[in-house]
């Protein structure tokens, strides 16, 4: 129980992705602008990291690591990933169109979110067994979600404030994203 | 297209990280020094110019219904090689750029100037492409690494430069020092040219990313 | 349905050519990466032994403890000297892993760090001089304890600052060395 919960913490608060690895930079920056969207993209992204975790893994153990071809992994993950965001669309589209409505233009996004496939290396490479995988993907989903939907919240206060003409837009999101990284910081010591 | 305009393109007017905002994440994360953005840079501009090769090479044979899922096999198999090279040749710089280096296989940066590019120019363009934007890339990394190394560890290139003028502060070497020093860069950018950088991040890689096309879909 | 069989074909024969490009690679730089590796191991075994005249891998040793990954004994004029010990430490950011050298009196000869995936900036201190120095020459009686004060004798290790987890990890690390240590001494009395 212990170590479920040191890793699934550590992943969201400690060494959370965007705020301390800067793994998926780009949609927590791209995706920020409205606490919805963020929610939207969170959802997707924890959906996606949960399972694309599991199969990494198995893929890696059943397939690469007994074969030798552990060289193959970036090529195998990559693949995996991309499949796998394309057959949760097509699912979701069938069978859960509600589901599909609020997650669906998040989808093809996830891709090349650097994150999941950041994700998958850091497991095999910290030869996490397959549970801990899980959770930690499910972790470093939950903690992407975390700091999207905080910086949302910023973001749209920041709106309402007068700021230097040259710094608005990315420049101004970036400067908010450093104090809520320090933030984030506070949290190192945790364990 | 002359090939010193395609080269300054990608080196200055459309630089990849200062004025398309891609390629977010090697930019903070492994600019902790000035050596590491510049073999971050390297690395991806290699990687770079091989893709862009390839792929416009190949332009007429990948049918455009798979385009996507072939441009990202072809980048990951560069991606790979680059890796056992930098692991064979140079183990520090691996070690330092770590998991940044596979992660090359989803940088905006590289899958969008197959798509932008690649697949539609010919050979010598999409090389030199290659080489612009892979040193755009590299330029950028180099600044902010320059930076945040100097006011974090108060040197240059592994080198004491402000020993007697300031203790570095080591959060500029820390996760928020990167955002804060990429966004400072960015407003400067901003000021000097009179023309804000937008993030398009994820709308300009070629993953259907086109969040307003794709909204259509899902809605209609 | 022509279209997709031929796009199909055309994915495989991409992968199948990468595939077979990435073998070739792997294959051409395997030999140098792991000359490399080895090249690294012995260079931080000559580090914190600098005074033997060769190395001698010590097989068969049962190690209670899975971090001490391999030991060496260190050989000068025909007599084993000492011993270094290959130990993996379990950091913040993934392994350290590193070389101690231990001598037959007990005394610490050095410790040295081969690689780390620690924060850059924080943790990283842990393979400056200044923190290892605090390992050299000491004969440990008790367990050694990472402390944040001043410390009061040889056992205690003054942590790195910012880099606590860091430097627990290789304190552990250091003390796996000295128990195995210990059961190598203690078995070969029995014999």
């Amino acid at each position: 129980m212990r170590e479920i919960i040191i890793i699934v913490l550590s992943a969201v608060l400690v060494e959370n992705f965007v705020l301390t690895q800067f793994l998926g930079v780009c949609p927590f920056i791209g995706v920020s602008k409205r606490i919805n969207t963020a929610l939207g993209m969170g959802g997707a992204v924890i959906f996606v990291m949960t399972f694309a975790s599991a199969i990494t893994k198995l893929v890696f153990d059943y397939l690469l690591e007994p074969n030798s071809l552990e060289y193959l992994n970036i090529i195998a993950f990559i693949l995996v990933i991309a499949s796998l965001v394309q057959f949760v669309e097509i699912v979701l589209k069938r069978f859960v169109p509600p589901l599909y409505k609020a997650l669906g233009i998040y989808l093809p996004l996830i891709t090349t979110n650097c994150a999941v496939l950041g994700m998958a290396l850091m497991g095999i490479e910290r030869e996490y067994s397959l549970g801990a995988t899980v959770l930690f993907g499910l972790g470093a989903g939950l903690g992407f979600t975390l700091a999207l939907v905080l910086f949302a919240g910023v973001r749209e206060k920041l709106e309402e404030n007068d700021i230097p003409e040259s710094l608005k837009g990315f420049s101004i999101s970036l400067i908010a994203a450093a104090l809520v990284s320090v933030a984030f910081f506070g949290f190192q010591g945790l364990f | 297209m002359k090939a010193g305009k395609i080269l300054t393109n990608g080196l200055i007017k459309e630089n990849p990280v200062f004025k398309m905002a891609l390629g977010a994440c090697p930019a903070l994360a492994v600019t902790v020094s000035a050596i590491n953005g510049i073999g971050m840079g390297l690395a991806t501009t290699a990687v770079l110019i091989g893709s862009n090769t390839v792929i416009s090479l190949t332009k007429k044979l990948i049918p455009s219904r798979v385009r996507i899922p072939a441009y990202i096999t072809i980048i990951a198999g560069f991606v790979t090689i680059i890796q056992f090279l930098l692991k064979a040749y140079l183990p520090e710089l691996d070690n330092a750029l770590g998991i940044f280096i596979p992660l090359i296989v989803v940088n905006c940066v590289v899958l969008g100037r197959a798509e932008a590019f690649a697949s539609k120019n010919s050979l010598r363009s999409s090389i030199i492409d290659g080489v612009g934007m892979g040193l755009g890339f590299t330029l950028a990394l180099f600044i902010i690494g320059s930076i945040r190394e100097l006011f974090g560890e108060g040197k240059l290139f592994g080198f004491e430069i402000t020993a007697n003028l300031f203790d570095p502060a080591t959060l500029m070497i820390l996760a928020p020092g990167g955002f804060l020093t990429f966004g400072i860069v960015i407003g400067i950018i901003n000021k000097i040219s009179a023309s804000r950088v937008e993030h398009k991040g994820c709308s300009a890689c070629p993953m259907p990313c086109d969040l307003a096309s794709k909204e259509k879909e899902v809605k209609g | 349905m022509r279209d997709i069989i031929k796009a199909g074909l055309i994915l495989c024969v991409i992968s199948f050519i990468v595939t077979l490009a990435l073998a070739f690679t792997h294959w051409a730089t395997e030999d140098i990466i792991e000359e490399r590796r080895l090249e690294k191991e012995r260079e931080a075994r000559e580090q914190v032994m600098s005074f033997v005249d060769s190395f001698e891998e010590l097989n068969g040793v049962e190690c209670s403890l899975d971090m001490v990954k391999g030991v060496y004994n260190g050989i000068s004029d025909g007599d084993v000297v000492g011993r270094v010990f290959m130990v993996e430490g379990r950091g913040y950011g993934g392994p350290i892993n590193m070389t101690v050298g231990i001598d037959n009196n007990g005394k610490i000869t050095g410790v040295n760090i081969i690689d780390n995936q620690e924060t850059p900036g924080l943790g990283t201190k842990i393979a400056e001089e200044d923190f290892l120095i605090q390992f050299a020459g000491i004969k440990p009686e008790q367990p050694l304890m990472a402390v944040k004060n001043p410390p009061d004798n040889d056992e205690e290790i003054d942590v790195a600052s910012g880099a606590t987890v860091s430097s627990e990890a290789v304190v552990d690390a250091v003390q796996a060395a000295i128990d195995v240590n210990k059961e190598i001494i203690n078995s070969k009395g029995a014999l």
